[in-house]
């Protein structure tokens, strides 16, 4: 096995990090909860964070490794700019194949330069300009279409993932009997619409700090909103029926097919929309 | 400053199927062969979008092989739509050279 490189270390130094701190948290809230609001429920969420964030981590060491197969033998220069370049093909519209693709030719690219002892800057000039040139090689696509699709998707994922865990902590009899809180719904929404793309455009532009600041931001305007239409809106009906309505969101099998129609009908639009791009390069 | 102009990516897209019709090959050869015929400081970072871009477009066949350094290395070979497309281009710039050289024959005389 390949040594992960220094900044992989530090992703998963900081991923680790943070995961102890959420199975603290969890413990801690398991230990000092009043016995009696506690129930079940809890041990079971405490259970769920613990495995989800064990997948989590050991999925991104995978990621590192085997990324690091060849990228391992670059030289830092060479290694930073790989990065970078593979950061800002993530805000992309191509799919994960081409992008796999692409980062084994520039690869092999970046090792060829680096053994003839070349100084970076000679090899890529302007990265932006150099992803910007590998984005038009595939031809037009329309980055908005796709982040609005990925949305749709992320939102029917996290939804059904809701209802799932709910299903599971709360035993209720029937998968389709389970009811979420209306207030999850715009929550997925945001994150699968705003914070997502967002996420995706600061990496790429190598915006780390920003994107750690945005999300402790967006995270604290949300609970603090929450906390104060809480505490002071609840005689408002609206906000009433924000946090305390239950809904049914998918109750039935005929629901759940067309939330999965409209997950692969989107999967479809996406190769619909790359599959016409390279024809029309290919009638120029 | 030139190396951006769409006139200089139209002459390097030519010159590619140039020498990949000549023989088939890899994107580092086919950048050291650019380096060597004048181009001396081009850079991967113009030359692969370019690759890429002729690849899609279907002028060339792409074969994956195994390679010492490092991830299989892609070849680049010229299909029948490439030899095509390199047969327009030597024509337009021959055609093209001809009547730049009389504009500036006479201008410069």
């Amino acid at each position: 096995m390949r040594p992960i490189k220094k900044q992989s270390k530090k992703i998963v130094m900081f991923s680790a990090v943070l995961f102890g701190l959420l199975t603290i948290a969890a413990a801690a809230m398991l230990i000092f909860w009043p016995k009696s609001e506690q129930g079940e429920a809890y041990l079971w969420i405490l259970i769920v964070i613990i495995i989800l964030g064990l997948v989590s981590l050991g999925i991104l060491i995978i990621l590192n490794v085997r990324r690091g197969k060849y990228a391992a033998l670059l030289q830092d220069d060479y290694y930073k700019m790989y990065e970078r370049i593979a950061a800002a093909l993530q805000n992309s519209a191509l799919s994960i194949f081409e992008r796999r693709e692409v980062l084994l030719d520039i690869a092999d690219l970046l090792l060829q330069a680096q053994q003839k002892n070349r100084p970076i800057n000679t090899v890529i000039g302007n990265v932006d300009d150099f992803v910007k040139g590998i984005k038009t090689s595939f031809g037009y696509r329309n980055n908005i279409i796709f982040n609005l699709l990925s949305g749709i998707q992320n939102v029917t994922y996290g939804l059904i993932a809701v209802q799932v865990v709910l299903y599971l902590i709360r035993g209720t009899d029937s998968f389709f009997n389970t009811t979420i809180g209306l207030m999850i719904i715009p929550y997925v929404a945001f994150v699968s619409f705003l914070l997502i793309p967002l996420k995706r455009y600061l990496i790429s532009k190598q915006k780390k700090v920003w994107f750690v600041a945005a999300l402790i931001g967006i995270v604290a305007v949300y609970i603090g909103a929450n906390e104060l239409l809480h505490k002071f809106g609840m005689n408002i009906p609206w906000v009433q029926t924000y946090f305390e309505k239950e809904i049914n969101f998918i109750g039935s099998w005929v629901i759940l097919t067309v939330l999965v129609t409209v997950v692969a009908l989107s999967w479809f639009i996406k190769w619909y929309i790359r599959f016409r791009s390279i024809k029309n390069l290919q009638a120029e | 400053m030139i190396e951006n102009t769409q006139l200089l990516r139209g002459i390097l897209e030519g010159c590619i199927l140039a020498l990949i019709n000549h023989k088939e090959s890899y994107g580092y050869l086919v950048i050291e062969k650019l380096r060597e015929s004048g181009f001396p400081d081009i850079q991967e970072s113009t030359v692969y979008p370019i690759l890429n871009r002729l690849e899609k477009r279907g002028l060339f066949d792409c074969k994956r092989r195994p390679s010492k350094l490092g991830p299989p290395r892609k070849y680049y070979s010229i299909s029948e739509k490439g030899r095509m497309e390199l047969e327009g281009f030597a024509e337009l710039w021959k055609n093209t050279k001809q009547n730049v050289d009389i504009i500036l024959e006479e201008e410069f005389k």
